[in-house]
């Protein structure tokens, strides 16, 4: 769940080319190892479960601030309340600090978590 | 005879007006300027929750972020307080009252929050959200409860009649950039 993808789709100048020499392998190395230290690691929004706010407004919320579709917004909706809590969001820190300061903002109980491969 | 029930109409340009509000509904929507400036600290961290573990992200996140949520809060209370200018007697010992369509996402949060607050300050417990009001033997209890039940009430007829957030809000630093 969530929108984060790691971005190595994009870049692809780590991966090793077809007949590299032993040498250039050992650059390509490095290289691979300075791209992996440029991606940012994920952070997840985490939205709990609270027993007064309504369930379509925590729906309108995730509509208007991750601009999901309606399905997705009450999917998510439904995973807060019957798990208790529901990742709603994966991504860079500073973008899930925008978000979440706009959850906090419509009173949604919200952290901020450090995601897979964050220290 | 008047349309002796609790309706909402909305105008073309998505402004709202609330009609046949009853007294109750009245007293509690006067209340909510009071309700909504609560320095009660369960509430505060309630509203203002420890959105971080980490504590050193905690004090970053207090120090950055906090101030312009209760920023935020305190505009919220002060567009609800001008709004409610707007509640009178309909002649029918009933109530209206006027919300500007770029208030909506003000009153939709504050609404929110005012429940929340009732909610915490009681000592209310889930299970007692499912209770109808006069199920509580605690008087404050159940009259905080009955007001929680009239706020969703007034919430749930603001959503289910379209009025969403606003893009337009008139909110300060809005939520909405």
């Amino acid at each position: 769940m969530g929108d984060w993808t790691p971005d190595c789709t994009q870049n692809t100048s780590w991966l090793p080319a077809v007949g590299t020499t032993r040498a250039s392998t050992q650059e390509q190395t490095v290289t691979e190892d300075k791209t992996r230290t440029k991606t940012a690691p994920p952070w997840n929004i985490i939205v709990h479960d609270d027993p007064v706010t309504l369930m379509n407004y925590v729906t309108k919320v995730f509509m208007d601030v991750f601009a999901y579709p309606e399905s997705k917004a009450q999917l998510l909706m439904r995973e807060v309340h019957d798990a208790g809590r529901s990742v709603v969001w994966t991504g860079a820190r500073e973008q899930a600090e925008v978000y979440a300061s706009k959850l906090v903002s419509f009173h949604l109980l919200t952290t901020v978590e450090p995601g897979v491969g964050s220290d | 005879m008047s349309d002796a029930y609790m309706r909402l109409e909305f105008d073309k340009a998505g402004n709202i007006r609330f009609r046949g509000l009853p007294s109750i509904c009245a007293d509690t929507l006067m209340r909510l300027p009071d309700i909504l400036a609560s320095d009660d600290p369960a509430v505060r961290l309630r509203l203002l929750p420890e959105t971080y573990r980490d504590p050193q992200d905690r004090d970053d996140w207090r120090k950055y972020a906090v101030p312009g949520l209760e920023h935020l809060f305190a505009d919220r209370v002060e567009i609800i307080a001008r709004d409610l200018v707007s509640l009178a007697e309909d002649g029918e010992n009933l109530f209206e009252m006027a919300i500007p369509a770029a208030h909506r996402t003000a009153w939709l949060s504050a609404l929110n929050a005012a429940r929340l607050t009732l909610y915490v300050e009681a000592g209310l417990d889930p299970e007692d959200v499912e209770l109808e009001p006069g199920d509580l033997e605690d008087f404050d209890q159940d009259v905080a409860l009955m007001r929680i039940h009239l706020l969703a009430f007034m919430q749930e007829m603001m959503l289910e009649g379209g009025a969403g957030f606003r893009v337009d809000s008139d909110e300060p630093g809005g939520d909405h950039q």
